[in-house]
């Protein structure tokens, strides 16, 4: 297997195979990025998509000084944010379902189903519970393991601001998981 | 050394140098609470790592791909493909062709300094004609009356003359005599 370096200079190259190589390998974890995000699988999937759009056009200026899942996790939160904030104009715009209501995955497929039987449902719901900037923090430092100096990069904001993001979830989700056993 | 949360959780991390790992394992040893902190960082951990990784429904990459790659269409594309694949430009000419049906007579009008300039133009021209044509019915009649000479009034017209010059004549001898 090649390394992503490799890859990349070969996509900068020209080399449209290799820029498909190496996006296929973050595909599942943008994908489940996006969906802990927004709590949509609709919007998950069109901000992934958009996602790689965006990563496909800008490759070409992407420097090697930077870390590559990091750059292009920061591509995947702002095209999570405006699925976000489209999805809530067009709610309020059509008296639709709420924000909260969102969050709760809404039309889940069969492989979703048996996903969620075998994970515990508490804590999910427990997740669920989080803010976004929250939920955002816990699931790059604990699901795609991300030091924090590149997830405050990711987030525009600093390292302190996502450290204590983490403690507040930790305190709620401990909280939550008590409650619940 | 103190409590320090910032510096606990890059531990818990791995984002600390080796000198600064060794100091926060001191601290560790010494402090109970940070270690419940690092226990509870530890634990859930555990938890959310242990929930499934969740797999892309399809594949976005290709999808991204032809995007990218179809790009702008070219001339023959865009003639070739039917108006409804172009919404935007079809809303934009049906537009105009309103905005041309509307504004149309406006177009025809011309501007008020052209009809001016060709009130002008026309006057001056309507003159010059009048001019032109006067001067033609005074040529065909100098030619008319140069070319066909009515003998009859001539006749009269010298006739006149002979009677008046005769009686200029008589009435100066007649003069000539009581001068005399």
């Amino acid at each position: 297997m090649q390394a992503d370096k490799h890859l990349i200079r070969q996509a900068q190259g020209g080399d449209k195979q290799a820029a498909e190589t190496l996006f296929r390998r973050y595909q599942d974890n943008i994908f489940g990025f996006l969906l802990r995000m927004t709590g949509n699988r609709d919007v998950a999937a069109d901000a992934t998509q958009e996602t790689f759009v965006r990563s496909f056009k800008g490759l070409s200026g992407y420097k090697e000084q930077n870390v590559f899942k990091s750059w292009l996790f920061r591509i995947a939160r702002n095209e999570g944010l405006r699925g976000l904030k489209k999805r809530t104009r067009m709610d309020a715009s059509g008296g639709g379902e709420a924000m909260t209501e969102l969050m709760a995955d809404s039309s889940p497929g069969p492989g979703e189903i048996y996903e969620q039987r075998q994970m515990s449902a508490v804590l999910e719901d427990a997740l669920k519970a989080l803010t976004n900037e929250e939920r955002q923090v816990v699931h790059l430092r604990l699901k795609e393991d991300i030091p924090f100096r590149e997830i405050a990069k990711i987030m525009d904001c600093p390292l302190n601001t996502a450290i204590s993001r983490m403690h507040v979830a930790k305190k709620k989700l401990t909280c939550l998981m008590v409650r619940e056993d | 050394m103190n409590c320090d949360i910032t510096m606990l959780t890059l531990y818990w991390s791995g984002e600390l140098s080796e000198q600064e790992a060794l100091q926060i394992e001191e601290h560790l040893a010494e402090c109970a609470t940070c270690r419940q902190e690092l226990a509870e960082l530890r634990a859930m951990d555990e938890m959310v790592t242990g929930t499934p990784q969740r797999t892309a429904p399809c594949d976005f990459v290709s999808m991204a791909s032809c995007h990218v790659t179809k790009g702008r269409p070219s001339v023959l594309q865009f003639i070739c493909k039917p108006a409804v694949a172009y919404p935007a430009v079809g809303a934009i000419a049906m537009a105009a062709a309103v905005l041309i049906v509307i504004m149309g007579p406006w177009f025809n009008k011309p501007p008020a300094i052209t009809v001016a300039s060709s009130h002008a133009t026309r006057q001056t021209a309507m003159a010059l004609y009048t001019k032109v044509s006067n001067a033609n019915r005074y040529a065909t009649a100098q030619r008319a009356s140069s070319s066909r000479t009515n003998f009859r009034a001539r006749t009269g017209y010298l006739t006149k003359r002979i009677q008046l010059a005769k009686r200029r004549s008589f009435s100066r001898s007649k003069t000539y005599r009581i001068e005399r």
